[in-house]
């Protein structure tokens, strides 16, 4: 549920007293959020929306926060804001299918070993201040922090600076390569 | 730098989005290149996160990195709330037994 308020309130009704119902039916919320009515007023949209936030051929909706994806080894649930994220910044729409499907059995693996841990955001948020990083290096597209520009594993070139390593978000796989990279590196 | 403190989300959090922190049992180290030069405070505030027993996760709402694309994927950046040219009072992405939550 969400509730919208005008910058002038001046009276406060519900749609279904106040306007004809198919009145309110025509309403279109998203419009008026950005040109909202110049009077004072309240709407309150009681009903949870359903968003089509397909991508690249995955079929997805989000209700309430949550993301539903329709893939090849079955339904996913995800933050919304997350999968959001994804079809923006991590996959083309012609490899989004293949490179999420590895993500996810990566990160089921990695939930498997007990050596294998994401930190806190507020601890790799501070790291990040304290060393001025752009990059992070550890975990998955799905569940690595947001507030870093770069985030990779293994052997990248974007590895470059001064960077968060998430020693228990790599696979053993991954640390091998980083631990080369940095016994060779000076930033 | 040795800590031991909840700074681990759960495992599987990710399925879920749940924010609750886990110590599991173990203690957390901390390496810094020898050629960086960091703030005492910033490592003091570093190592009150890693030792704090907090179990939960606050939530970073920033500009920072890829941060507004993150936001802009909720519920409320789904429907445009921060391109809203007025005054917010309240939102909620939750709707538990017909109530806004705060």
């Amino acid at each position: 549920m969400l509730g919208i308020v005008s910058s002038l309130i001046s009276e406060r009704f519900s749609l279904g007293e106040a306007r004809a119902s198919s009145e309110a039916q025509d309403e279109d919320f998203s419009s008026m959020i950005q040109n909202p009515p110049e009077v004072g007023e309240v709407r309150i949209h009681m009903d949870p929306a359903y968003l089509d936030i397909s991508y690249g051929g995955i079929t997805a909706s989000t209700f309430q926060g949550v993301a539903t994806l329709i893939t090849s080894a079955g339904p996913l649930e995800k933050k919304g804001a997350r999968w959001h994220l994804l079809s923006k910044k991590f996959s083309s729409p012609g490899d989004i299918r293949t490179d999420l499907n590895r993500e996810r059995l990566l990160q089921e693996t990695m939930d498997k070993d007990t050596n294998c841990r994401s930190f806190a955001w507020k601890v790799l948020h501070q790291a990040k201040l304290a060393v001025g990083a752009m990059t992070y290096v550890g975990d998955t597209a799905l569940t690595a922090p947001s507030f870093l520009k770069n985030v990779v594993r293994g052997n990248s070139t974007e590895t470059i600076g001064p960077r968060v390593i998430n020693w228990t978000g790599l696979s053993r796989k991954d640390q091998a390569i980083i631990l080369l990279i940095l016994q060779t590196t000076i930033d | 730098m040795t800590t031991k403190g909840k700074s681990f989300r759960k495992t599987q959090w990710w399925l879920t989005g749940e924010d609750d922190l886990a110590a599991y049992d173990r203690k957390v180290e901390v390496w810094i290149s020898s050629r960086h030069s960091i703030p005492q405070n910033l490592l003091d505030n570093l190592e009150a996160l890693l030792n704090s027993s907090s179990a939960k996760d606050a939530p970073h709402n920033g500009t920072e990195g890829v941060e507004d694309i993150f936001w802009a994927g909720t519920e409320a950046g789904l429907m445009g709330i921060p391109r809203f040219p007025g005054l917010i009072y309240e939102t909620d992405g939750s709707q538990e037994k017909g109530n806004i939550g705060n």
